[in-house]
């Protein structure tokens, strides 16, 4: 129940939309520990006893106190910058966090919260901390995991801390669009529709990069042309896969949830086996068609097209 | 260090328990041990459940049946003490530790409620903050961020605003809660006599009260008595002390009179020891009725620290007897009256016509023929009248029980006096302590053109008792310690620096407890007052301390979290404002050396200072750089 309330607290919170506002409530401790000092306050005055008032007063100055310095904790800082590399389904990546301070005493135990639910940390008590009178601006990486696919905008990021009692929660939104990408995952599950198409045979003369000329490279890959105008020896590379093209597809229009998933990714793994042993490849989603192509960039768009497919 | 957090939550459990060990039952001791020994063995989630239901009914029952009501401060002691056992079957989760956090706390104040001393209140914190510290160690924090400056921060500012707000906090002379008729009894001077139940005595060395203000080299310590309650009904064995209430009295002539304060220190106090003579109580930081005259009494049992100031006449002897007290003073139920009568009266020949002085003589003449002997270990008796014609050994209760019974057989109203008798000279804050072991009855018989007059029957017997005070004399009689069959003296236990040591430290533990915690409201309202005006009161110095020092901590948390600007940052801002007077100011985006090649465009006059400036900084940046780490 408690979680649940400060979860909607929470989301109360972020849909006001203010940026770098302080905010600080009491933790479920917290609020039985304000519990106890009323109650020993009440029992200090019914038996007129002093030594239970002073321990009830040490204590609620602590719990004062600790929300001071769990405010001042987070105070002073600034998010600069939030960048994370697309990632899988169940992979572990990066979400790198650049910070600014202008507090002298330091940032401790900071924890992230990802209100989002493409990815998640992978140490659920993953914290971060900054020395006292460090630099100026500091850097972490924060180790993510995918949990669903999906492409999404996040514009607010969450950093909070219960330093240094875990009686109060301090946390403030930081506005930065970060983009997700979460790709589905890469299972080799050969469900999906695999279709050869069968296209004229080009000359390679077009398709080739040249690389400077190495001993060992076979002769008939010389560029002699080049040769004969710099006086300067090149090795061409083909870019051409050797194969023919292939166009990758779902098995059928109306599938369930988890076999629509298990066909992502088992197209995800056939994307990544076609680019590695440099055959062509196209996607067919739905409506959308990525025409045959061998590149880092069109695997790419490959990728986040299952990404977004139906998400 | 890996501590074991439930076996540190049961060391402080058992260890509260045994602090609290003469102020609870045994039953409930022996239910906490039990239950903790239980959480070893019943393991399974829904046994456990079910066991720690019946435990706590069971316990609840055992309550009822030990204290017969609820309200009483150690039945609800009682209770915490067997929930904070329960507890110790569920530390699984890091809740789970911290609500044991919480109950220890609250185990903590139950503690200071029944031993309200600094001592107790020193390990509380103590044990308190170790498992605190354990607790935050189990959530993984490094817990070198919390040593030394940092926690100094921390606890600095609290520690300062608690005992702001602790001095500050209005008091209230009583607590709201009375429980005059349900709270237990425990004196080292008994408010009552069961001559059935007097068995051997063990000498208790506890501090009962504290005098200050008597002059040592006036007082003879060991021969001061010290009142304490009066017993006037006597019935079926025991002796009690009945209602009689009387209005507040004055002192019936001015006379040389003893002003002197008085600060009880056990634990349930209801009687008011003053020192016996004409006594007025002047002023109590509790309220009280006069109980018999001279004898004083709370309105409410306390089990906080009561103190008063009262005046005493030695020479006077007080002289009230209204037909209710005659009556009470003269009530002897007892099958054998007239047997002991005859006994003692049997030489005269006109009985009837005997005076006053002439039935008291008798009367001692009859004690003293009995040949009583003093003994700390005397035999039980089946009667106070099979003590009086058998029997032989005895001590103070025994022999003021059989001369107010003697004296009430031939018609004298008596009453017997219960207090205490000597005591010893602290010399480090010139007061007197009064132990349990220095309780002690005597008798005050009415005599007529005389009034209540004092005799202590047991100074007829070992006179020693009195003139060598309570401790020398007991080691007199009984100078060795046994020790199966060896006898050890008490002489090699003692050392003279080490009693020093301790009368040091208990004046030291006085001063503490009583300026600095235990103080009262007037003496909160005397201090308070020192510093600020009269007319403002505690309550709102109270509320303006506790906003007040809000914005103060605030201020003082800002001015720690300020970072030192670095000089270089210092020199280079200055430069900036330099340029600024001189017309050219940095954009907000605008870097360095773009700065630098605007200033040198518009300015060619300071291109000296504008380059070394510059080159300065960018010096001073770059290697800063070169140390940054991700």
């Amino acid at each position: 129940m408690w979680i649940n309330l400060q979860n909607n607290f929470f989301k109360k919170i972020a849909a006001l939309g203010k940026s770098q506002q302080l905010y600080i409530i009491p933790t479920l401790d917290g609020i039985k520990l304000a519990f106890l000092n009323v109650t020993l306050l009440v029992i200090g005055l019914v038996y007129a006893n002093n030594y239970v008032l002073l321990f009830n007063f040490i204590l609620f100055c602590l719990f004062l106190g600790s929300m001071y310095y769990t405010h001042f904790n987070l105070q002073g800082l600034e998010l600069i910058s939030a960048k994370t590399s697309p990632l899988h389904v169940n992979d572990k990546g990066v979400l790198t966090l650049q910070f600014k301070t202008t507090s002298g005493l330091g940032h401790y135990f900071l924890g992230l919260r990802l209100q989002n639910n493409l990815i998640d940390l992978q140490d659920k008590n993953f914290t971060f901390s900054f020395e006292a009178n460090s630099q100026n601006t500091l850097k972490v990486d924060v180790p993510i995991k995918g949990i669903i696919r999906g492409d999404l905008v996040i514009s607010r990021l969450c950093i909070e801390t219960l330093f240094p009692f875990h009686l109060f929660r301090c946390f403030v939104y930081f506005k930065h669009h970060l983009r997700i990408v979460v790709y589905p995952e890469r299972k080799n599950l050969e469900i999906h529709h695999a279709q050869t198409i069968q296209e004229e045979k080009h000359d390679e003369g077009d398709d080739f990069t040249l690389n400077n000329f190495k001993p060992g490279d076979p002769l008939k890959r010389v560029h002699w042309k080049k040769l004969a105008q710099t006086n300067h020896w090149y090795s061409k590379k083909l870019n051409t896969p050797n194969s023919n093209p292939i166009m990758l597809s779902l098995t059928g229009d109306h599938l369930s949830k988890l076999d629509l998933e298990n066909q992502l990714s088992s197209l995800c793994f056939a994307l990544y086996q076609s680019h590695y042993q440099n055959i062509k490849y196209g996607l067919t989603l739905g409506n959308i068609i990525i025409a045959p192509d061998h590149s880092s960039f069109h695997l790419k768009n490959c990728l986040r097209a299952l990404a977004n497919y139906e998400s | 260090m890996k501590v074991d957090i439930k076996k540190l939550s049961i060391f402080l459990v058992v260890f509260n328990a045994l602090m609290m060990f003469k102020d609870l039952p045994m039953s409930i001791l022996g239910s906490v041990l039990l239950i903790i020994f239980l959480s070893f063995i019943v393991t399974h989630k829904t046994l456990r459940s079910f066991f720690k239901i019946f435990i706590l009914i069971a316990s609840i029952i055992l309550l009822k049946f030990l204290f017969k009501t609820y309200l009483l401060t150690e039945a609800g002691v009682s209770l915490v003490m067997i929930l904070s056992a329960l507890k110790l079957w569920e530390m699984d989760t890091e809740s789970d530790h911290f609500n044991m956090f919480l109950i220890l706390a609250l185990l903590e104040c139950c503690l200071f409620l029944l031993n309200p001393t600094f001592i107790a209140f020193f390990l509380g914190i103590i044990k308190i903050f170790i498992f605190f510290y354990f607790l935050l160690k189990i959530r993984n924090y490094d817990l070198t961020l919390l040593s030394g400056k940092r926690l100094l921060f921390l606890v600095v500012p609290s520690l300062f605003l608690s005992l702001i707000l602790f001095y500050t906090f209005p008091r209230f002379t009583q607590g709201f809660l009375s429980t005059t008729n349900n709270q237990l009894l425990f004196s080292g001077a008994d408010s009552q006599l069961s001559f059935k139940k007097l068995g051997p005595l063990n000498l208790s060395s506890k501090i009962v009260f504290r005098v200050y203000g008597l002059n040592a080299h006036k007082f003879p310590f060991h021969l001061l008595y010290w009142r304490q309650s009066v017993l006037w009904d006597f019935n079926k064995e025991e002796w009690r002390t009945g209602y009689l209430h009387f209005k507040s009295e004055q002192l019936t002539s001015p006379g040389p009179v003893v002003n002197y304060n008085i600060q009880l220190v056990q634990d349930y106090n209801e009687f008011l020891p003053v020192l016996d003579g004409v006594t007025r109580l002047i002023k109590s930081n509790l309220t009280y009725n006069f109980y018999t005259e001279h004898s004083f009494r709370l309105k409410n049992i306390s089990r906080t620290s009561v103190k008063y100031n009262a005046i005493t006449s030695f020479k006077e002897i007080p002289q009230i007897l209204t037909p209710l007290m005659e009556r009470k003073g003269l009530r002897l139920k007892s099958e054998q009256k007239e047997k002991i009568k005859e006994l003692i009266l049997k030489n005269k020949m006109d009985k009837s016509n005997l005076s006053d002085n002439e039935k008291f003589e008798m009367a001692i003449d009859f004690f003293k023929k009995r040949n009583y002997e003093y003994s700390l270990t005397p035999p039980a008796y089946s009667s106070l009248e099979d003590f009086i014609l058998t029997g032989k050994a005895g001590y103070c209760s025994h022999f003021a029980a059989a001369f107010a019974y003697i004296t009430r057989a031939i018609g004298l109203p008596s009453r017997i006096i219960s207090g205490f008798q000597g005591g010893e000279f602290n010399p480090y804050d010139q007061s007197l302590i009064v132990r349990e072991m220095d309780g002690h009855m005597w008798v005050e018989v009415y005599l007529k053109n005389i009034g209540w007059y004092k005799f202590d029957p047991t100074a007829t017997v070992a006179p020693g008792r009195i003139n060598l005070g309570a401790k020398s004399f007991h080691d007199k009689v009984e100078p060795f310690i046994n020790l199966y069959y060896y006898q050890l003296p008490k002489s090699v236990l003692e050392f003279a620096s080490f009693n020093h040591f301790s009368l040091w430290l208990d004046s030291l533990s006085s001063r503490f407890d009583t300026s600095l915690i235990n103080f009262d409201k007037d003496k909160q309202q005397q201090i308070l007052n020192s510093f600020i005006p009269k007319s403002i009161s505690l309550g709102w110095l109270f509320s303006i301390a506790l906003s007040g020092s809000m914005p103060l901590f605030w201020f003082f948390f800002s001015w720690l979290n300020k970072k030192k600007s670095n000089p270089n940052e210092k020199r280079y801002k200055k430069f900036i404002a330099r340029l600024k007077k001189e017309g050219v100011e940095k954009l907000p985006h605008e870097s360095v050396s773009s700065f630098r090649k605007r200033c040198l465009l518009k300015t060619n006059s300071l291109e000296d200072y504008i380059n070394t400036e510059t080159n300065h900084y960018i010096k001073y940046y770059y290697e800063r750089s070169s140390d940054f780490k991700c």
